[in-house]
């Protein structure tokens, strides 16, 4: 594994509702709750802080929300934070922002679409999230391209084609919008979408929540294989504990919107230390 | 008209509206919203762009008013009418003499002049609305330049009907910034936008929006590299009164015979066409 991180999180923290100075000390695991007792606003997460390796997969875990996807939609930039710092290293962000290390969550709205539509591929655990299903899945993928800058049509259509193939989706399909599509080509559509402007990390969040077992196995592999192919940085948010055991090499445990447990995935699965991991653990297995 | 104002308007309205229009010229493609004022007209019936030729309108301008092309359709009349009666100005259907002219769905053919305004009433400022319902929004994307969702509706449009359906209302980037809706002109029209030596002025009384193209801006309709844009093909057609093959023809049924003729939509360059014909 290499020595520097491609993508750092410091401090991140995320509240709705009008915080009141005190909500982070009022709530969290110690608490067993993440409303704030003052003021009523909800912690959606606190004090995350973490590390991404180059090629790495990092998976993050816990129970019906405990923020996972908070982070996610914060790295995003789908929501802002109260605070925090986010940091990611790559030639492509040298291309964007120059040199020099910027905290991303104080760039301008065009600096974050260019990072998100060339840094960053995303597979929101709900569909509509991340496609607009009234628009063909073509164009769904298209528009990633669109927003790269890419004007040609006939270019445009053969990298969808390709896109499609690497997912395994069926091509004959391209022009027909993703409602018509089952829970599991939908995933795909969102993985292809994901890849088109071949971003070196991707969340993928819940990507096979809701999806029968074979189909969950077969979007497994694929994320496998193309991982294999492309040795992008991964972070996965599952709690589905199979899928961070087969996947990932490092976890995190969220609870009640803070990091309770972090480590190599291993030694979580079988040597939690946290009560909560044991838990998530014991109940798993 | 007695007991009225010069322009019908009073000078402190006025000079808001001529304030955005300054505003608009400024920021090219960018609209401007402005508190459009009451008019003896129906909201829909152009009042945008009377508003703003009634704003910038002096004692010896010389109006000519337009509708689809045409001088004497009742919608024109009753403008002409109308803003002859609040200012006196001398009125006329030649676009060569015409130092401010006010149409709707057509700039004439005629080329114009740095000394001449046109300005174009329009009914819906927003080229973004076709797919975006959100004002919020598509002011979001207007500020951020986030026009994707503009190129992907092109692209839906080319995959579902191989070519791109919008025929009038083609939309435009302005200055290589701004997507702007041109209002109702057909796609012939377009080119005429690009480095155009005249202002045009666009008044969206209902929307309450003023937008404007300064002289030699870049006006560029939106097309992909190997997916031109195109204007209406009149090829093997020409105008059956004045014999013209290089301007934009109305297509009607003749009633007798129920075949297809071409008229010229620009009925006054049309006569001018016939006057230098019959004399040669
Ligand atoms: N827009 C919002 N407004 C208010 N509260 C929100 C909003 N979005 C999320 N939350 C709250 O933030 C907390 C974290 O939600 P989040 O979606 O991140 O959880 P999660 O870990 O992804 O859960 P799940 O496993 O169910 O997907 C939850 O209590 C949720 O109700
Ligand atoms: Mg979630
Ligand atoms: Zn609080």
């Amino acid at each position: 594994m290499e020595l520097f991180p491609i993508l750092e999180v410091r401090n991140l923290t995320k509240i709705y509702g009008k915080p009141c100075g005190e909500c982070i000390s009022h709530t969290g695991p110690i608490y067993e709750t993440n409303i704030c007792s003052r003021c009523n606003s909800l912690v959606a997460c606190a004090d995350i802080n973490f590390e991404l390796y180059p090629g790495e997969i990092l998976g993050i875990v816990g129970e019906s929300g405990s923020g996972k996807s908070t982070v996610i939609k914060l790295l995003a930039f789908d929501v802002e934070p109260l605070q925090g710092e986010y940091y990611i290293k790559h030639e492509k962000i040298i291309n964007i922002l120059g040199n020099g290390q910027k905290n991303l969550f104080n760039l301008t709205p065009f600096e974050k679409r260019q990072i998100r539509n060339q840094v960053i591929g995303i597979v929101y655990q709900y569909p509509y999230l991340g496609l607009k299903m009234n628009i063909s899945a073509g164009g769904n993928i298209a528009e990633n391209l669109l927003v790269a800058g890419l004007r040609n049509l006939k270019r445009i259509r053969e990298k969808v084609l390709e896109l499609f193939e690497k997912t395994e989706l069926p091509i004959q399909r391209i022009d027909e919008p993703p409602i018509k599509f089952s829970g599991g080509m939908q995933q795909r559509v969102q993985i292809a979408k994901a890849l088109s402007n071949n971003p070196p990390v991707l969340f993928l969040d819940e990507v096979t929540t809701g999806l029968d077992v074979s189909v969950k196995a077969r979007i497994l592999d694929l994320i496998k294989n193309l991982h294999h192919d492309y040795n992008f940085s991964i972070i996965i948010v599952s709690h589905d504990l199979s899928i961070i055991r087969v996947l990932t090499h490092r976890t995190i445990v969220m609870k009640l919107g803070r990091v309770v447990e972090a480590g190599l995935t291993d030694q979580i699965l079988e040597d939690p230390q946290h009560p909560y991991t044991q838990l998530l653990v014991n109940s798993q297995l | 008209m007695k007991g009225y104002n010069f322009g019908f308007l009073d000078e402190v309205s006025k000079r808001e509206i001529r304030r955005k229009i300054l505003k608009a010229i400024a920021i090219p493609g960018y609209q401007v919203p402005f508190s459009s004022k009451e008019l003896p007209i129906p909201r829909g019936w152009g009042t945008g762009g009377i508003q703003i030729t009634l704003s910038i309108i002096g004692p010896d301008d010389i109006l000519k008013v337009i509708d689809q092309g045409c001088d004497e359709s009742v919608n024109a009349v009753n403008i002409k009418k109308f803003i002859k009666a609040v200012t006196g100005v001398e009125l006329t259907t030649d676009t060569t003499e015409a130092t401010i002219i006010q149409t709707r769905h057509r700039i004439p053919e005629e080329s114009m002049t740095e000394k001449q305004i046109l300005v174009l009433q329009v009914p819906y400022p927003e080229a973004l609305r076709v797919f975006e319902p959100s004002e919020v929004e598509t002011r979001r994307m207007h500020a951020e330049a986030d026009y994707a969702r503009m190129w992907l509706y092109l692209y839906e449009d080319i995959v579902k009907f191989q070519e791109i359906s919008i025929g009038a209302r083609y939309p435009v980037l302005v200055n290589n910034r701004y997507i702007m809706d041109p209002s109702p002109i057909p796609r012939w029209d377009i080119p005429k936008l690009n480095m155009a030596k005249t202002l045009y002025l666009f008044g969206a009384g209902r929307e309450k929006r003023i937008y404007a193209v300064p002289p030699y801006t870049d006006v560029k309709p939106l097309e992909f590299e190997d997916f031109k844009f195109r204007v209406e093909d009149f090829r093997g057609k020409c105008c059956m009164i004045c014999g013209s093959s290089d301007t934009f023809l109305d297509e009607l049924i003749d009633g007798s015979s129920g075949e297809r003729i071409y008229i010229c939509s620009d009925t006054s360059y049309c006569k001018k066409r016939r006057l230098v014909r019959s004399e040669l």
